[in-house]
């Protein structure tokens, strides 16, 4: 017995201590959310959809508004719509102590629709039992536990994806959040990306309801409580003439909701989509990383706006 | 519980300290933790069902009883009756009842009569199939008397729910297992590092070959339209290692499990693939199915004896049955009648046991693998396919011979790395096959070193998300 327990402790030892040296390599660059989990809790976050992830560039932000804690806290609209899981994975995200943070919670109508056809056949929600619903500590590095409960693929793309950062369409994401996307912005495949990403929106609104009430309610619920913690701003980021007719076509009084839910959860709204004209995007959906910068720029300015009471949004 | 999860990883330890070190000295309370520890493995799944196996104990612990005291055939005869009544009405009842509704149903509407009966939601119960064999075969050995029954209803709740091979096999005779129960266990060192190592080899299979061939089986399967002649080929090869490392991977797991109890489980895959024939392969693939069909079908039915007819017809019904044991779907039983059609000119030209005892595998006789692998894959298309018409889609296409283009298996990245992972891993599989079987052994054993190396492989390469069921799972 003693020789068979020696041996398998001991070959169990040499393999955990050998997949958490493995892990220590898993960076920006492992998934488009790993990283966000492994950085200590923040105390300013930016809050949404893959829009504001590759979009809201915080280094601009911070230097704007003259702080260093901005952080991109934004996944993507099939993972982290406004629901029960994001709002759990933020409360641990802050820093409970938080008393002057600023919170950026970017809004469209699918942050804040439902896959009704996903409703009907699991009678859940798309992003439930996610990795939001499922990581519990999310400032831990390595992050074992999102590591081995969510993380996708095979850990040989840990190493494996490394290798491809600099090369043509890759994504890596920043030490605050920001999910940079290398992508190639010639004509003909950005032109190709769009045209796909339409389609795919196209698809997508036979399935979508919007607004949802349990939506809507959980948006309120993520107001009210970074309220407590600091200043909230709601912004609706601009994307192509095409992509914003198949958003009218799901909601077309999406403003009208966004202002009231505004007025009553007393924050401010940006409605950022009339200047959608003077940026570029990568497919469509997403601003480049030029306009990024100039987008986020320009939000601060809005912010920095608005606190002067005689300059409201 | 999957052997696969973390869960799994947890509850071993916990019942493998209980059972050697609070239990050790008490032959009673280590087969009560064995059936405790069994039920709560099934019922980590669906407690429910756990009545199912507990009717199933009670049915033939007692029928048992009541055989060793009558001497009277018609009595015998009546208690056996019962127990197949019991057991095969189960099954019939959660496996078939939708099939054979179905099938009534599509039967009358081709001469044009439409019938109005209700098809059930009936869930499957995990391992139903192996379990209500395993009891049967006991019952069955017992009538015959080439077995004395137990008066312990812990033992024989132990054989029947023994958690390493409830759910998946191997289907284990009670005169193998349930001695095992009846003697004290002394641990062996040797035994449980080979049970060990021989856990880590399952795995591989499960975890690195048979879940990274899923992703192209899958896709392939599921848009038969999609892909080209040659991808749909290599799809039917794939799955037959998809299907081959998830099955037999957990028999190796199973099999490694019940070793660390103290416990020897029969072998139940032995290299199937390097196989020279289609009778070789069936000695060679699960074989505690293969030969609870053999000594509880063929042989009563009158087996390779009595006029060649007579050998059709058994040779047929044993592939058949096998066939729709596996699953309620025209599918199975097609692929069962292929493998009879496959296996029946050997038996009539009386080659079908050209290769048993010899095990050595010659450069000369790969061809001969090669055909029988492929014979083999072509029959897993029926096996896969949800239907017969997408099975018969599937192989019109590959004969088209239209588009021989393998784009799927290379046009991302993503594809690259799993065709990659599978083409090495499968290398890997066949390699320390073959050393076992030129070194004439009955599984892989592994040193400390490839163990090693092997485990390394199973944490890069394995697939660990959402931990996918094994596919027997569902027969």
């Amino acid at each position: 017995m003693k020789r068979f327990l020696i041996l398998v402790l001991t070959f169990s030892s040499i393999l955990l201590l050998g997949c958490y040296a493995y892990f220590y390599l898993a960076d920006g660059s492992t998934d488009a959310n790993y990283l966000k989990f492994t950085t200590p809790r923040q105390t300013a976050l930016i809050i949404g959809s893959s829009r504001a992830a590759q979009g809201i560039q915080p280094k601009f932000l911070n230097s704007y508004l003259k702080r260093n804690d901005i952080y991109n806290f934004a996944f993507n609209v099939k993972e982290s719509p406004y629901g029960r899981p994001y709002l759990k994975s933020i409360q641990r995200k802050l820093e409970s102590q938080t008393q002057a943070g600023i919170f950026i919670l970017e809004v469209n109508p699918w942050t804040i629709g439902i896959d009704s056809v996903t409703v009907l056949k699991t009678g859940g929600y798309r992003e439930t039992d996610n990795f939001l619903d499922n990581t519990h500590f999310v400032a831990l590095k390595p992050n074992i536990e999102y590591l081995i409960e969510s993380y996708p693929e095979s850990y040989i793309n840990i190493f494996k994806d490394k290798s491809k950062v600099g090369l043509n369409e890759t994504f890596f994401v920043e030490a605050d959040g920001w999910l940079n996307v290398t992508i190639s912005l010639e004509g003909k495949t950005t032109s190709e990306r769009t045209e796909k990403k339409i389609i795919r929106y196209n698809k997508l609104l036979s399935q979508y309801s919007s607004p949802s009430s349990y939506r809507l309610e959980s948006l309120e619920n993520t107001i009210r409580f970074l309220k407590q913690h600091g200043q909230v701003y709601l912004v609706r980021m601009p994307i192509i003439n095409g992509m914003f007719k198949i958003e009218n076509e799901l909601l077309s009084d999406f403003n009208d909701v966004m202002y009231a839910i505004a007025e009553e959860t007393g924050v401010v709204y940006f409605n950022m989509m009339p200047d959608r004209d003077f940026y570029t995007y990568t497919d469509g959906n997403h601003l480049d990383q030029v306009s990024g910068r100039q987008f986020s720029i320009n939000l601060a300015e809005l912010i920095m706006g608005s606190r002067n009471p005689n300059n409201k949004e | 519980m999957l052997f696969n999860s973390i869960v799994f990883a947890i509850f071993l330890p916990i019942v493998f300290v209980l059972y050697w070190f609070v239990f050790r000295n008490s032959l009673k309370l280590q087969n009560l933790l064995i059936v405790l520890a069994s039920y709560v493995f099934y019922g980590w799944w669906d407690w429910r069902f756990l009545a199912l196996i507990l009717f199933s104990t009670l049915v033939d612990f007692f029928v048992a009883q009541e055989l060793q005291k009558t001497a009277i055939k018609r009595h015998q005869k009546g208690l056996l009756a019962i127990s197949l009544l019991c057991n095969l009405g189960l099954l019939g009842f959660f496996k078939y009842y939708n099939f054979f509704i179905s099938s009534w149903i599509d039967a009358w509407d081709l001469v044009g009569v439409r019938m109005d009966l209700q098809t059930l939601q009936i869930i499957l119960p995990v391992g139903i199939s192996f379990y209500t064999f395993q009891t049967l075969s006991y019952t069955i050995d017992v009538y015959r008397q080439k077995l004395e029954p137990t008066h312990d209803f812990i033992q024989f709740s132990a054989f029947v729910s023994f958690f390493p091979q409830l759910v998946a096999g191997p289907i284990e005779r009670a005169s193998n297992l349930l001695p095992q129960f009846k003697k004290p266990r002394i641990f062996n060192s040797d035994f449980a590092v080979s049970g060990f190592y021989l856990i880590i080899w399952g795995l591989f299979k499960k975890v690195v070959v048979a879940d990274n061939c899923a992703f192209f089986v899958n896709q392939i399967f599921d848009g038969t339209h999609s892909y080209s002649s040659l991808e749909l080929f290599f799809g039917a090869v794939l799955f037959g290692f998809q299907i081959y490392g998830d099955f037999s991977g957990y028999s190796d797991i199973a099999i490694g499990v019940a070793r660390l109890f103290g416990f020897r489980l029969m072998v139940n895959f032995s290299f199937p693939y390097f196989s020279r024939d289609i009778s070789e392969f069936w000695r060679r693939w699960h074989i505690s199915l293969s030969t609870w069909f053999r000594d509880y079908v063929y042989i009563p039915l009158g087996g390779s004896h009595g006029s060649r007819w007579l050998q059709i017809r058994n040779v047929f019904i044993v592939f058949l049955v096998s066939g729709f044991w596996h699953g309620a779907n025209w599918t199975f039983i097609v692929w069962g009648g292929i493998h009879a059609l496959l296996f029946l000119p050997l038996l009539l030209a009386k080659v079908n046991r050209a290769y048993v005892g010899e095990t050595v595998i010659s450069l000369v006789q790969v061809p001969r693998i090669l055909l029988t692998f492929i014979l083999v894959s072509f029959a897993w298309i029926y096996f896969r396919a949800d239907t017969l018409a997408i099975a018969h889609t599937f192989i019109l296409k590959i004969f088209s011979f239209k588009d021989v283009t393998l784009t799927l298996f290379y046009a991302t990245s993503k594809s690259q790395l799993f065709s990659f992972i599978i083409c090495m891993s499968i290398f890997i599989m066949l390699f320390f096959e073959f050393l076992a079987i030129q070194k004439n052994r009955k599984e892989v054993q592994l040193t400390t070193y490839s163990a090693i190396f092997i485990s390394l492989l199973i944490m890069l390469m394995g697939v660990f998300k959402n931990p996918s069921d094994f596919i027997y799972f569902q027969f």
